[in-house]
């Protein structure tokens, strides 16, 4: 086994308490239960990671037969909770931070209330900051996490959490922890959530908590600016145009596509060649763009070594306009086979 | 016994940052297309980010301001530029082998100082200047004379073909001090800087291969040198330059090498990729053969090149610190450093003319940079000694008495 | 805090990479027999970081949780141009557990500090290295900051530049904090570097378990290896692809913003 595997935890005792949030219940007996997502509020709602999480929560939570609640930290709640309410959640609380509230801040937050709700499976999506909260708010209660997670699973007959990590399509590990006994916080990959179910007569109880800033006092804001507009190596979608397009027609067809699901628009070398499209900055290749979006579209792509090799991450590739046959159908996850403008009309039908 | 042949663990990290910073943060300012422009204007930003990584002063000590290494981090240094670009290749050699080493290797502690450090520590650049109109391959017949003048020397004559000529801080100049002697004892070197008062730079070659590097005439017009910037004794110029041109062709059979690997590597792709008759190139025997052709040839010449550079690693330290140099370890340094400068310089003519062929009408073109590595290496068989003048050099010890 | 007017001092743990092909073994486990052990990218981009602080007269010192390899890991990041090393030895007990890993680097930074700030990369190669850093962070009860791209000395403060989903920041914050690097360019080393690396610079070796908390392991968790899953590539129309995509929450619902 190699090292950094994003996992920890394996301790019999949990840290003392320091200073327990104000308005709190606590959980009466010594029993550990309940799931308890980390919620990500966004201007205008929540992410979609979140809803997912819940949904799962809720799959696991029915399974065990324990109540789902979501804790929501950040700037602009009442979107955020209005979107909750339509999803199979029990309770969710709310705690007011600024959006640029570091993470211990975040994790100390999520510290108490575990603390006081005492929920034996904490849920977050991974990022980078999903990660480092789930590790700092768990080492402040001296019990198990482990980031990176592709699969959460219960075995209800032992009522033990089985929680399968992989690394870099190298190595596979799962992690089996009993439940009820201590929390143990897990952080998901994102693109890997099953479908969030939305239910209309949820009947969501919500609080607002206040909890102790913590550390936030010393921390001074000198400047701010927007997010920047996605790059090809910056998004987190990319649609791809490859030299099996044959026409200029196609090859709009692909822009089309592009602009519907909201993703940058690259062109491989190999259609550039072929005098089907003009090198606008935009080529995706070894010696050219390289990308590393969680979803990456191809559209006549075969999959030549010079654009695979410009793909970094793990992105969930799906392959329209190709053949099973082609290396391309070697790294996705989804194949629409036969040719491009039949392909590309489906998809954008369905959207 | 084995016969250990590795890179220390120093070795291999100069390797890999090497690789890593030429490609990603030189090679993307390259122009894709050399042809246009005039085929001597240097990219000196990207030179000076190079000098800044510490490599121009590579085989210097630390308290010179060098990075403390020797000849097969030279090597290594050599390897990674070229197969970026032989052009950058080619000022890192005129610098470092052939421009920088004779002064630190002859020059006194006050040279030393004076001229060498800045050039190690990044801020200074070299080059050496012997080939003359009159004297190419007989650079022995070389016409620029120095006259003393008190305790001056007063240099005339007209060099040619000087890589990095145009842009050079310090020069070394070879001039005939004593026509009665001949090369041996009758040429001296000379340091000179940029902006002596009567040293000019004339033509600036315009080539078809390594257009990015810069060759040009320098002349030199009652051009006053102190005698404090004669480099070693007055008439043993032509032992410093011999002794340069040695390292300099094992530094050029390295970079002969990157640019042969490099070429390897986009074959190797190009025939994965490239679809003909429903199949990838590399599908096809006469294909494959082409490409263990050229492995075979990188194989063999990688052993020879490190081999080399080791043993004029060991004739450069005693050099340098003044001690005896057998004659034997002489011998075989010359003729390692011939061989490796035939084999490799030839090997990546072949690998050229493969690549092109894999290719096909692609490899015509700029974008893929197949026609770049086939101009540019059409000068390695020709400069630092053409492969006609290294063959001689091996068949004469071949044939002298006593052999 | 150091006195005033003392050299600030950073503390900047390191990861390793396998360089070249890691193959599975039958069994699942990582076959790393013959493969090079060098500096992480993120490793590479942390020292970057730092390096803003070292031109600022900033002594840097790097430490390294060796699992073998770990030396020239170490000798990379030197490098790169820190100030001294510590190579934490015989921490094999710590394999896989970040806790574990950040309780040592915390011992390392108690008994070598103070330092003004703990900067470090936010990703491994396996991502688990975040939560190393930010457990560190939690046991230290220190700030902790992930994201962050340029950093100076500020007062008795830093002031940083950190990407967060909401945009880019510029915050002062607290000495010492724990900064996690955020998209920024590696920092490449030079060739004085790569020499004095391997030629001047000593490391200090440190036991691990003289650091390590020896902490009762249960049996309440295990970790199993399981073997890869064949990839599959499922074959869809327009429709169940734009379903999947939803479902996995890669595209917008219909109408909404994804
Ligand atoms: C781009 C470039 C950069 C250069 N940079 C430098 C530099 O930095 N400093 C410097 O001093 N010089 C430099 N040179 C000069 C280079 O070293 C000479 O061009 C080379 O030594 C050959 O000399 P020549 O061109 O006069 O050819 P010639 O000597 O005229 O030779 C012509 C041909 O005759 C062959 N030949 C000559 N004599 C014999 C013989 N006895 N037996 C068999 N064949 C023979 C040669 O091999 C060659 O094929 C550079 C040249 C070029 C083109």
């Amino acid at each position: 086994m190699s090292d950094d595997l994003g996992l920890a935890g394996l301790y019999a005792t949990m840290a003392d308490a320091p200073r327990p949030a104000a308005n709190l219940e606590d959980v009466r007996g010594n029993d550990w239960r309940n799931i308890l997502v980390l919620g990500r509020a966004t201007k205008t709602g929540v992410y979609p990671e979140t809803l997912a999480l819940v949904s799962r929560a809720r799959f696991l939570a029915d399974e065990l037969g324990c109540r789902v609640e979501v804790l929501l930290i950040g700037s602009s709640l009442d979107a955020a909770t209005a979107e909750l309410k339509r999803y199979p959640i029990d309770t969710v609380y709310r705690v007011a931070a600024p959006d640029y509230a570091p993470i211990d801040h975040t994790a100390r937050i999520l510290e108490q209330v575990v603390r006081k709700r005492k929920p034996e499976l904490v849920l977050v999506f991974q990022s980078r900051t999903g990660d480092a909260v789930t590790a700092y708010a768990a080492n402040r209660l001296g019990v198990g996490f482990a980031t990176g997670a592709s699969k959460v699973e219960m075995d209800t007959s032992e009522r033990k959490a089985v929680v399968t990590h992989e690394s870099g399509g190298q190595a596979r590990f799962q992690v089996v922890s009993a439940l009820q006994v201590l929390p143990q916080f897990v952080s998901v990959q994102r693109g890997l959530f099953r479908a969030p179910l939305e239910t209309p007569d949820a009947t969501v109880r919500v609080h607002d908590l206040s909890v102790e800033a913590g550390r936030l006092a010393p921390i001074e804001v000198l400047g701010h600016k927007p997010a920047p507009t996605p790059t090809l190596e910056t998004a987190d979608r990319v649609v791809v145009a490859g030299a099996r397009i044959q026409s200029a027609a196609e090859l709009d067809l692909a822009r089309q596509l592009a602009q519907r699901l909201d993703a940058v628009f690259g062109v491989t070398v190999g259609i550039v060649e072929r005098g089907l499209a003009k090198d606008e900055g935009n080529v995706v290749g070894v010696h050219d763009h390289h990308v590393a979006p969680r979803l990456l579209v191809t559209v006549g792509v075969r999959g030549a070594l010079d654009f695979l090799e410009a793909i970094e991450g793990n992105p969930l590739v799906c392959a329209i306009g190709c053949e099973a046959t082609d290396p391309i159908a070697k790294r996705a996850a989804y194949l629409v086979a036969g040719e491009v403008p039949a392909g590309v009309a489906s998809v954008l039908k369905g959207l | 016994m084995a016969f250990e042949f590795a890179f220390t663990p120093e070795q291999r990290l100069l390797k890999r940052s090497a690789r890593q910073f030429m490609r990603s943060q030189i090679e993307p300012g390259l122009p894709d297309d050399d042809w246009s422009g005039h085929g001597g204007d240097s990219p000196l930003e990207l030179v000076k980010r190079m000098q800044h990584q510490g490599w121009f002063g590579i085989g210097i000590p630390r308290a010179l301001g060098g990075a403390g290494m020797g000849e097969v981090e030279y090597c290594i240094l050599m390897e990674e530029i070229s197969a970026v670009d032989s052009s950058l290749g080619t000022i890192f050699g005129a610098h470092s082998g052939i421009g920088l080493m004779p002064i630190y290797l002859f020059g006194n502690d006050d040279q030393r100082e004076r001229f060498v450090r800045p050039i190690a520590e990044g801020r200074h650049l070299a080059a050496f200047a012997l080939t003359e109109p009159t004297a190419g391959s007989d650079a022995a017949s070389i016409k620029t004379k120095a006259v003393r003048d008190g305790d001056d020397w007063l240099i005339s004559g007209t060099k040619i073909w000087c890589s990095n000529g145009n842009f050079a801080d310090t020069v070394v100049v070879f001039a005939v001090t004593d026509e009665t002697l001949g090369a041996h004892g009758g040429v001296t070197a000379f340091i000179v800087s940029k902006g002596t008062p009567g040293f000019t730079v004339g033509t600036i070659e315009d080539k078809m291969g390594i257009r990015q590097s810069n060759t040009a005439e320098l002349i030199f017009d009652n051009c006053r040198v102190p005698k404090q910037n004669v480099l070693g004794k007055v008439g043993e110029g032509f032992i410093a330059a011999l002794t340069a041109l040695d390292g300099g062709r094992v530094g050029l059979a390295a970079a002969c090498l990157g640019a042969c690997k490099r070429l390897l590597d986009d074959c190797v792709r190009r025939a994965k990729d490239r679809e003909r008759y429903g199949k990838p190139l590399g599908k096809n025997q006469s294909i494959q053969w082409m490409l263990a052709d050229m492995a075979t040839d990188i194989h063999l010449a990688e052993y020879a090149v490190y081999h080399a550079a080791t043993l004029t690693n060991e004739y450069y330290e005693k050099i340098a610190h003044g001690e005896p140099v057998p004659r034997a370890l002489r011998e075989k340094v010359s003729r390692a450093a011939a061989a490796v400068k035939i084999h490799c310089s030839e090997m990546t003519g072949r690998a050229g003319e493969r690549a092109i062929q894999i290719f096909g009408g692609d490899g015509l073109k700029m974008k893929y940079r197949i026609d770049r590595s086939f101009r540019d290496q059409v000068i390695t068989e020709i400069y630092e000694g053409t492969n006609e003048v290294q063959r001689l050099i091996i068949a004469r010890e071949l044939l002298q008495e006593g052999a | 805090m150091p006195p005033s007017g003392a050299r600030l001092r950073v503390l900047v743990p390191v990861t390793g990479a396998f360089h070249g092909k890691v193959r599975l073994k039958r069994n699942g486990l990582v076959d790393t027999e013959g493969v090079e052990r060098i500096l992480s990218r993120e490793s590479a981009q942390a020292l970057a970081l730092a390096k803003q602080l070292a031109a600022e007269g900033a002594e840097l010192v790097v430490v390294h949780v060796d699992k073998g390899g770990g030396e020239e890991v170490l000798r990379e990041a030197l490098a790169h141009g820190a100030d001294q090393g510590v190579l934490v030895e015989g921490a094999e007990k710590s394999e896989s557990d970040a806790s574990t890993r950040a309780t040592t680097i915390a011992e390392v930074y108690k008994q070598m500090g103070p330092f003004d700030a703990v900067i470090g990369p936010a990703r491994s190669e396996f991502a688990g290295f975040t939560g190393t850093l930010a457990a560190l962070a939690g046991q230290l009860e220190l700030p902790c900051l992930v994201g962050v791209s340029r950093v100076a000395v500020d007062g008795v403060g830093l002031r940083i530049a950190y990407q967060s989903l909401f945009g880019d920041y510029d915050l002062r914050v607290p000495r010492p904090s724990v900064l996690l690097v955020g998209d920024l360019e590696p920092s490449h080393p030079t060739a004085w570097g790569i020499h004095d690396a391997h030629r001047v610079k000593g490391i200090l070796r440190v036991k691990a378990d003289n650091y390590t908390v020896q902490k009762a392991l249960t049996k309440r968790q295990r970790i199993e290896n399981v073997p890869q899953e064949s990839r599959s590539l499922e074959s869809v129309d327009g429709a169940t692809l734009v379903r999947r995509l939803r479902s996995r929450s890669l595209i917008a619902e219909k109408g909404g913003s994804p």
